[in-house]
């Protein structure tokens, strides 16, 4: 310690005409009492704060070069190891003097604009200069160690250089690699803390290891080269490692500790359901499940929040997407993940790149994807990125579009603010073909409802049905606007309507064919339940009024009814009413907001996690 | 008499090549050893071993006993050093060197370092990178014998300085020897002034220690013999040449090994007729053990 201090002292001695050439520095910025008329304190505040800022950050990368790099090059370091002070000493005094050569040189530009143009730095604090100080110091601390390193590394000229820089890629690849899985899963949060702790962890280590490098390489160049690599590349490892052992904690949440849900989706087969929600300690990150309600399988997989995940029609594949680029994790391309509903399948990219979500389709089986880009339609094999086939599409916004059949695509275009249109791809022939356009007030795109196989528009607002390939109006529902209402068309073309609290079906033609009374007001169309039932879901602000409904269209009848759950909700990933089998187990919320599962045939509840 | 400075096995190597090579040496308390070497021997070498400022390959060197590499900052402040190219930052004033050194050497004597400075004629204030080159090497010998060592290192510590220069630097290495007793390893091209001081004598030749010897010993069995004849009758005699060459018209042999019983027999056995054998000074032995002629060394 007080050789350190003796260190320390004398080299600060003879470093007094860096203090010299700050105290000319420090009369600089009064010059701006000639250039400036208006708030000169201001001024002169701010370049000295300037000054003081690109002064003590150069002089610090200019010490942090020099002051062992340049002794040990010149061989001068053996002055202080042929007297009795440890390694550890020489560098700390050498550390500290030019730590203070620094901030005080700083200190001494800065002093005499502090003390005559004070209330020009109470304007600049007010105005947000404090940051640029705190960042300065910050910049040349981290400067004067890096420096140091650096000018080791590279004036020993020896070929553990190239080991060097393999080790800088391989930790940025790693660090990248870890950041990853946390980008996808929105723990940008985590990222920013997870680079900020391992940033102090390695200023830290670029602090220290220069006393292990002078304590093993002594006044020997290319062992101080060798010391350094050493312990910096080891400490690096370490906190890669903690890194790596963070990043795994966060990614591999257990499922039942999800306190926050932020998706749930259920396959149209009702067995696998995708759950995604925040858990505690992991901040923003979102962790991603699917269960298998039947079996209890549960898998983790790494879904972005800002993916859409959707269940093939056909139940047995889960897709979604992921950006391209991870850097710009709101970009316009993005990748296609497909998995088998399977336990234990493992998620297969596409080679494919994809623009915006919104303009893609999945078929039913999920082996093809339809996609508009550039003016086109293109229509791809997933696994094989194989173009099937294209047409050049007329302007017009996508509202929804579907693989009515394998071959085939409807779109509805909303062709301009009052009027859509229909439009259909075949695949097979390359042919596309468009239908006049048609009124419609604006509006969104969950405003518009296809049925399954895509040959039926269903414009809800409107409570006008229509046919996808001609465009022409088959069905106009009996709606008044006076009361509010729900309304889906089903599997079959017919379509409901629930109002106050009766529930209105109607065939294909438009004709009422029951009138079913409802025990809620205000219930919503969640599902179609096998081949005659409809899920309804009524919502609130009071999870204790939330309630879920099985009507029996046949028998007229309000079959189940389950209080204070909530779901399966709509789903918001596609123009088709979704479908369960009649046995499915159906994942809700409860008040308490828990997922909970429950039996499509006699509302029996149970919690989702047992 | 225990040893002060001690390398068993010693070997330092920069990279590939070998600097040292399994170098064994001892040095007793109170003895003043010259190492002697051509340039790259590896003398500086061995002596930053010695120092524990460069780590040892293989082997390992111990003063008074203990491990300089592990206990070097301790070591130190029984040890002066002197080195080859004089290595206090040159921003610093001298008398700023003298009092960092007051404040971490407990047995620092001001007097002496004050007296020293007087006697050569250097101005305290001045910066160390402004004075001479001898003037440096006057300033680094006045510092490390200020520190009361028990071990003196001198590495090459005259080279470049002039006559004046060089008989000062070893009257005062020689005041300072009388006046304590300290251990001396220096390391030297200028044997002269080495021979009047040194008791024992090693010679390295391209990292190998090839000769190590008290100077007197050494000096008594190295002979140059000069005779008309060829030098068959050497190998008669049982001596060994440590070189032999052409000397007019006769030959001129340095034999490694000399003793006159043996030469009185030899000259009375083989009636050869000698024109002169003469005692060696260091220098002529060093020429004959390392130098480019060099053939039997020991």
């Amino acid at each position: 310690m007080k050789a350190a201090v003796l260190i320390a002292s004398r080299e600060l001695r003879d470093r007094s005409r860096l203090f010299v050439i700050a105290a000319a520095m420090a009369i600089v910025p009064f010059a701006a009492v000639f250039t400036v008329r208006e708030n000169r304190p201001l001024a002169i505040a701010t370049v000295a704060a300037f000054i003081a800022a690109a002064y003590t950050c150069s002089l610090a990368l200019m010490l942090g070069v020099s002051t062992v790099g340049r002794e040990l090059t010149e061989r001068r370091l053996s002055f202080l190891f042929a007297k009795p002070v440890s390694a550890p000493s020489i560098w700390a005094g050498k550390a500290v003097s030019a730590l203070l050569t620094v901030l005080g040189a700083g200190v001494i530009v800065i002093l005499p604009a502090y003390v005559f143009a004070h209330r020009g730095w109470q304007d600049m604090w007010s105005a947000g200069g404090k940051p640029v100080i705190a960042y300065a110091t910050g910049m040349s601390i981290m400067l004067f160690f890096v420096g140091h390193a650096v000018s080791t590394l590279l004036r020993s000229r020896s070929a553990m250089l190239a080991l060097d820089f393999a080790m800088i890629a391989i930790s940025a690849i790693t660090m990248f690699s870890l950041a990853r899985p946390l980008l996808l899963g929105g723990g940008r949060d985590l990222v920013l803390g997870m680079l900020a702790i391992a940033a102090l962890a390695m200023l830290l280590l670029f602090a220290i290891a220069p006393a292990w490098q002078l304590a093993q390489g002594r006044i020997d160049l290319r062992a101080n080269h060798r010391a350094l690599s050493t312990f910096l590349w080891s400490g690096a490892a370490i906190v890669l490692i903690a890194c790596a052992a963070y990043t795994w904690w966060v990614i591999t949440p257990p499922i039942d500790s999800m306190t926050e849900h932020f998706a749930v989706e259920q396959s149209r087969a009702g067995d696998w359901v995708y759950v995604s929600g925040q858990t505690p300690g992991r901040g923003q990150y979102l962790a991603s499940f699917i269960v298998n309600t039947s079996t209890k399988d549960r898998e983790r997989i790494m879904v972005s929040p800002w993916s859409r995940v959707h269940f093939s029609n056909d139940g047995r594949t889960i897709a979604w997407l992921e950006p391209a680029e991870l850097l710009l994790p709101r970009g316009h391309t993005f990748r296609l993940y497909t998995r088998r509903l399977e336990t234990g399948a493992e998620p297969v990219v596409s080679p494919l790149e994809l623009p915006m979500p919104r303009e893609a389709a999945l078929s039913d089986d999920a082996s093809r994807i339809a996609i508009i880009r550039a003016n086109q339609i293109q229509v791809y094999e997933i696994a094989t990125g194989n173009l099937l086939g294209a047409a050049t599409v007329t302007t017009g916004d996508l509202e929804s579009m579907i693989f009515a059949a394998p071959n085939l695509v409807r779109m509805v275009e909303r062709r301009s603010p009052s009027a859509i249109g229909m439009a259909e791809f075949d695949v097979a022939t390359k042919k596309f073909t468009r239908t006049p356009d048609r009124p419609h007030r604006p509006g969104h795109a969950a405003g518009l409802q296809l049925t399954a196989d895509g040959s039926r528009v269903f414009l809800r607002r409107e409570g006008t049905i229509i046919d996808a390939r001609t465009g022409a109006t088959l069905v106009t529902l009996p709606l008044t606007s006076d009361k509010p209402f729900f309304n889906a068309m089903l599997r079959d073309g017919s379509a409901i309507v629930t109002r106050d609290s009766k529930l209105y079906h109607f065939d294909r033609n438009g004709a009422l064919v029951a009138e079913i009374p409802l025990p809620v007001q205000r219930a919503g169309v969640a599902a179609q339940i096998g081949a005659s039932k409809l899920l309804l879901g009524v919502t609130g602000q009071n999870p204790k009024q939330w309630r879920m409904l099985i009507v029996d269209l046949t028998t007229h009848k309000v079959v189940t009814t389950v209080d204070q759950v909530l779901g399966p909700v709509p789903s918001w990933n596609g123009p088709v009413l979704r479908e369960f089998p009649d046995e499915a187990t159906l994942i809700g919320m409860d008040a308490s907001r828990k997922l909970v599962m429950w039996d499509a045939r006699t509302g029996k509840k149970r919690p989702f996690h047992s | 008499m225990s040893a002060t400075i001690e390398a068993a096995d010693l070997t330092i190597r920069y990279g590939k090549k070998k600097a040292v090579d399994e170098v064994t040496l001892n040095v007793g308390s109170g003895t003043v050893y010259a190492l002697l070497g051509r340039n790259g021997s590896g003398k500086s070498s061995l002596v930053r071993c010695v120092l524990g400022q460069l780590r040892a390959a293989a082997g390992h060197v111990s003063l008074f006993g203990e491990d300089v590499w592990k206990h070097r900052a301790r070591l130190m402040e029984r040890v002066g050093v002197v080195p080859e190219d004089p290595d206090a930052p040159p921003e610093s004033r001298v008398r700023d060197l003298a009092w960092f050194s007051s404040c971490i050497y407990s047995r620092w004597d001001k007097i002496a370092f004050d007296r020293r400075m007087q006697r050569f004629a250097i101005d305290t204030a001045s910066r160390f990178g402004e004075l001479s080159k001898g003037q440096k090497k006057q300033v680094s010998l006045a510092l490390a014998l200020a520190t009361s060592p028990e071990i003196l290192v001198l590495d090459d510590p005259t080279l470049g300085l002039d006559v004046v220069a060089r008989k000062s630097l070893f009257e005062e290495v020689l005041g300072d020897m009388a006046d304590r007793g300290i251990t001396v390893l220096v390391t030297t091209h200028d044997l002269g002034p080495v021979e009047a001081i040194a008791d024992r004598v090693g010679m390295l030749d391209r990292g190998r220690l090839v000769l190590d010897e008290e100077v007197e010993t050494l000096k008594a069995r190295f002979r140059r013999i000069r005779f008309a004849n060829p030098p068959m009758a050497l190998a008669q005699a049982n001596f060994e040449a440590a070189t032999v060459r052409q000397w007019g018209t006769g030959t001129e042999a340095v034999v490694s090994n000399y003793d006159d019983v043996a030469f009185a027999r030899l000259r009375n056995e083989s009636e050869m007729p000698v024109a002169d054998v003469s005692p060696m000074t260091l220098e002529e032995i060093f020429i004959a053990v390392v130098g480019e002629e060099a053939g039997v060394r020991s």
